[in-house]
């Protein structure tokens, strides 16, 4: 179907595209994958569009003190070949298929926030933030806090979504994303990305888990880091938190996978994902 | 609110004026005056008459509609034509002219030869879509196992199933073009050879 009408708007800078955004019924636009299909269906039918391709403060990635700033404009084939943590190159990989990569941006992924995204997972399993900036400033909000639902997020309706920060990988550092893609859509039935530092003894000083597919919003499962933190990640300790990856987490059931299997495999791709992450940790 | 609603065109005309595109359709400048909400495949088929581009699934994830978009690959169906302001496009129609006349077999382009040596197609719906894809990764991997090709390939679909010969036809497509030692665009490359 065709959109319904809207004003085209495409501002130069960020402060313009900003200013766009002060109409309540104006949209941004980035690469298009998730929202134009959006705008087909006519679920979405914003009165301006506000194309964010010429805005070059939305652009480039480059290392910023101890974290990588990836603009959000960065599209998913160049994220799938940046130098960085395996569990964000292996998402961008997965996401979509070959067209939508060379389209879709993270900044765009991530302002959908789709439950089932494959970035949002591992920038949660990476401890990332995303800075916003809107009429009153810039903000910075971890990824943590900025999934609020389905399609929902902590950005107000005048924000951009400007970079995302993602710690740089250390010394004894690992990562990985193990999904489990339904075999039309390719979306995940289960993402799970995960990220472990070791010190020198072998013993787990840093753990991020992010999940995706499994509840309303991708989230990062605080409780099975805890239970990795100190402790020397034998496959008992990986199994003790494969078992508490969901907790406090309603599971999603639809047409592809019921609930009970959803939670299964969740917490078999969480012992895959930490095992992946643990192989490289050691290197 | 409902625009529609008791408006004459040109009232919608105002409160929507058409913008002005100007890019590069198959090594031709062409210029026209649209509604922001024309699809890149609509003023391809309809505003050009370009109808090789195929729309199959309208909901932009049978991959019938993908074009070269400065090179790569992308659903025409899922991009606005305004946001190609300036660029370059390729459809199936401009395929065979990316590379030297040379080259062509029967005045095809050597994927397209291939398609149609391997028997890679039933009813030839979704085949403009697979070799522009096709195209994109050959840029990328001159040479893909039948697994790459698969994977490669997973943002097309094909309702006869006739993936085999498909993926057969890609491998045969990345030889000729290895052995002519150009990429799918028609640029010389080097060091493919087996």
């Amino acid at each position: 179907m065709i959109p319904q009408e809207f004003r085209y708007l495409r501002p130069a800078s960020l402060d313009e595209a900003v200013a766009a955004l002060a109409d309540p019924g104006a949209k941004l636009l980035a690469g298009g994958q998730s929202l134009l299909p959006l705008m087909r269906l006519r679920f979405a039918a914003p009165d301006a569009l506000v194309d964010l391709q010429d805005v070059a403060e939305l652009k480039g990635v480059e290392v910023r003190g101890e974290e990588l700033r990836i603009g959000a404009l960065t599209r998913h084939v160049e994220v799938a070949g940046l130098d960085t943590w395996d569990a964000l190159r292996g998402a961008a990989q997965q996401t979509g298929d070959r067209q939508v990569r060379r389209l879709g941006t993270i900044g765009g992924a991530v302002s959908h926030a789709d439950p089932a995204g494959d970035l949002p997972a591992a920038l949660l399993a990476l401890g990332a933030r995303a800075e916003l900036v809107g009429p009153g400033g810039r903000r910075s909000v971890p990824l943590e806090e900025f999934f609020t639902g389905p399609l929902m997020t902590a950005a107000t309706p005048g924000e951009v979504l400007e970079s995302l920060f993602v710690p740089l990988p250390s010394g004894g550092s690992g990562s990985a994303y193990c999904k489990l893609a339904q075999d039309a859509s390719g979306f995940a039935l289960v993402g799970v990305a995960a990220r472990l530092g070791l010190d020198k003894g072998g013993t787990c000083r840093m753990a991020g888990i992010g999940v995706t597919g499994v509840g309303f919003t991708p989230y990062r499962a605080r409780a099975a880091e805890e239970l990795l933190l100190g402790s020397r990640l034998t496959d008992a300790d990986i199994e003790k938190a494969a078992r508490a990856v969901l907790e406090d987490v309603e599971v999603a059931a639809d047409a592809y996978a019921s609930a009970e299997y959803r939670a299964e495999m969740c917490r078999l791709f969480t012992r895959r994902a930490l095992a992946a992450a643990l192989s490289k940790a050691q290197i | 609110m409902n625009k529609e609603a008791g408006a004459t065109r040109n009232e919608l005309w105002r409160c929507n004026p058409p913008v002005k595109v100007e890019l590069k359709v198959n090594g031709r400048a062409v210029r026209r005056e649209i509604e922001p909400r024309t699809l890149l495949v609509d003023f391809l088929r309809e505003e050009l008459s370009l109808t090789g581009t195929k729309i199959g699934c309208d909901t932009s994830q049978c991959g019938a509609c993908t074009v070269l978009l400065d090179g790569h690959a992308v659903k025409s169906c899922n991009m606005l034509a305004v946001q190609v302001q300036g660029r370059d496009v390729v459809t199936v129609e401009g395929l065979k002219d990316l590379v030297p006349e040379r080259l062509r077999e029967e005045g095809l382009h050597p994927l397209q030869a291939a398609f149609w040596n391997e028997h890679a197609l039933q009813c030839g719906f979704c085949t403009p879509g697979m070799l522009m894809s096709a195209s994109d990764l050959l840029m990328e991997n001159p040479d893909p196992s039948a697994e790459e090709v698969r994977h490669g390939l997973e943002g097309n679909l094909c309702r006869c199933t006739g993936y085999e010969p498909i993926v057969l036809a890609v491998q045969r497509a990345g030889r000729s073009l290895r052995d002519a030692g150009i990429t799918p665009l028609g640029q010389p490359r080097e060091g493919v050879a087996e």
